[in-house]
């Protein structure tokens, strides 16, 4: 079917319609933000999203975060006793290529821009700090970091240093209220 | 006037039929199959230990996220159930085994491709450039006829000919190239406009990240400012001369060596999961035909030979009676 398609003029047509559209819309789509991407993206966004051509080549770009991120929930159970519970991670050869996605996530469970995400974590760490013995009525999730210093003479690094961001209250049904 | 305009267009058409609709051998096609289905393959199942934490209802996500009337679409919209998750991650798995082999290969590209987009879009915090790009070529390769060649859909045909690597047009392999050159100069681009690609100190921010770091790279690399210097724009000579240089013939085998180096570097130093892993499938495209029909060929000759030396030995190892 598709070489038949292929070796006809109208075939061929068709697929360099497709060809000239997909394209373009590669470029639009990478091209750097200005007002002519945004009015071609008003075009072309549905186009790319409907086939999930989306795609982003800014790895480290413009600059790479200048600090080393971590992240942990601190969880209160009804006994009073705490515990620092953290995300799931593998080891650096195989680990690597599973727990990557995790540290993906950090970095927006961490960032005040995507707060929707701090409920979920709460209530999903509080609910891995279950046992049935120990019940969490309180979940806080911490950012945790230090600054990376400019290569050359001097320290590398700053002090590691952590904020209690969100705090979440457990109810039995899980249904926590801030 | 217009007899030359006429000349001009023909000659663009002519071109642009050259450049996609050159009918080529399918092995380069069939080599790109495999590389970017054992890439599939192998997040597929990273993704395991994780599946319901990222996917389910109980997950860190529980809400399908809101992409405020795109058109972007996925399964788990429709079917947010911890058995559907389940259920499209075994169809995942089986459809990209499928693929490896070239078995009911469209079907499987596009089981494939559906399953891929379906978690992805059900939660977008958890992935980085590579998966994406892993998803693309897959987009790709269901445009192709991947299953061509070197594949069970192949040796299901007349068996004599599962060696022969039938010409198609080439435009769908023309697009991973062309994807791939986008790829490096928009990268190049994103970079120069930051301070860190400016000062030549970007590469050795990246690889201090802690919770990117993979295998320790020693501290006078990292903490010297010419070695940085170094590193940091050559990172930038190597993509921008991939991204332009790739199509000149000549070039093209030095400058993908070069970004192969940078690959393996990056993925020795950098926490990034299977982005080296796609960008180095995605360079099989730049394969001549006929290499690598050399190299399919070669290594059949090669492994027949192998398993002929291993018949005697085999033989002569049964008890005397029995041969």
């Amino acid at each position: 079917m598709q070489q038949r398609l292929e070796n006809s003029v109208a075939g061929r047509a068709a697929i360099s319609v497709f060809l000239l559209i997909t394209l373009a819309s590669l470029v639009v789509w990478n091209m750097p933000n200005s007002e002519v991407q945004r009015k071609s993206l008003k075009v072309v966004r549905p186009y790319v999203t409907a086939l999930s051509l989306e795609q982003n080549w800014g790895v480290f770009a413009p600059d790479p975060r200048r600090e080393t991120l971590d992240f942990l929930a601190r969880v209160r159970y009804a006994d009073g006793s705490e515990e620092e519970v953290r995300m799931p991670t593998g080891g650096s050869v195989v680990g690597a290529y599973w727990d990557y996605h995790w540290w993906k996530w950090v970095e927006s469970v961490t960032n005040d821009q995507r707060d929707g995400l701090w409920k979920p974590a709460a209530v999903w760490f509080g609910r891995r700090a279950t046992t049935d013995t120990r019940q969490p009525v309180r979940v806080t999730l911490v950012r945790r970091w230090y600054q990376l210093f400019p290569p050359g003479p001097g320290p590398s690094r700053g002090p590691w240093q952590e904020a209690e961001y969100y705090t979440l209250r457990i109810t039995p049904s899980d249904q926590g209220v801030r | 006037m217009r007899r030359m305009l006429e000349e001009h267009v023909r000659r663009g058409v002519s071109a642009w039929d050259a450049f996609w609709f050159t009918p080529v051998d399918t092995s380069t096609l069939a080599l790109f199959r495999i590389a970017v289905a054992t890439v599939v393959l192998g997040w597929t199942l990273a993704l395991a230990p994780s599946l319901y934490a990222f996917y389910s209802r109980d997950g860190i996500l529980p809400a399908y996220p809101d992409y405020q009337g795109s058109l972007a679409w996925g399964l788990l919209e429709w079917f947010p159930s911890n058995g559907a998750v389940t259920l499209f991650y075994f169809v995942l798995l089986l459809a990209s085994i499928c693929l490896l082999a070239g078995f009911a290969t469209r079907a499987a590209a596009f089981l494939v491709f559906i399953c891929m987009v379906s978690f992805a879009h059900r939660n977008p915090w958890v992935l980085n450039s590579g998966d994406l790009l892993v998803q693309l070529l897959v987009f790709y390769l269901l445009l192709a006829p991947a299953g061509d060649a070197l594949s069970v859909d192949r040796w299901l045909k007349p068996r004599t000919a599962f060696w022969e690597f039938p010409r198609r047009a080439i435009w769908p392999l023309r697009l991973v190239q062309v994807q791939v050159s986008i790829l490096y100069i928009v990268a190049v681009w994103d970079k120069v406009r930051g301070d860190t690609w400016n000062d030549g100190t970007a590469v050795s921010y990246a690889l201090r990240i802690g919770d990117l770091s993979r295998f320790p790279v020693p501290s006078f690399v990292t903490d010297s400012q010419v070695i940085a210097n170094f590193l940091t724009f050559g990172t930038l000579a190597i993509e921008l001369s991939i991204g332009i240089l790739v199509w000149n013939r000549v070039l093209r085998p030095w400058v993908l060596l070069l970004g192969v180096s940078l690959h393996l570097g990056i993925d020795y130093g950098v926490r990034v999961g299977f982005f080296s892993w796609a960008v180095l499938a995605a360079y099989v495209v730049f394969i001549p035909p006929d290499t690598a029909r050399s190299l399919i060929l070669s290594t059949r000759d090669r492994l027949g030979r192998l398993s002929v030396a291993n018949l005697p030995s085999v033989a002569a190892n049964r008890p005397a009676g029995r041969r």
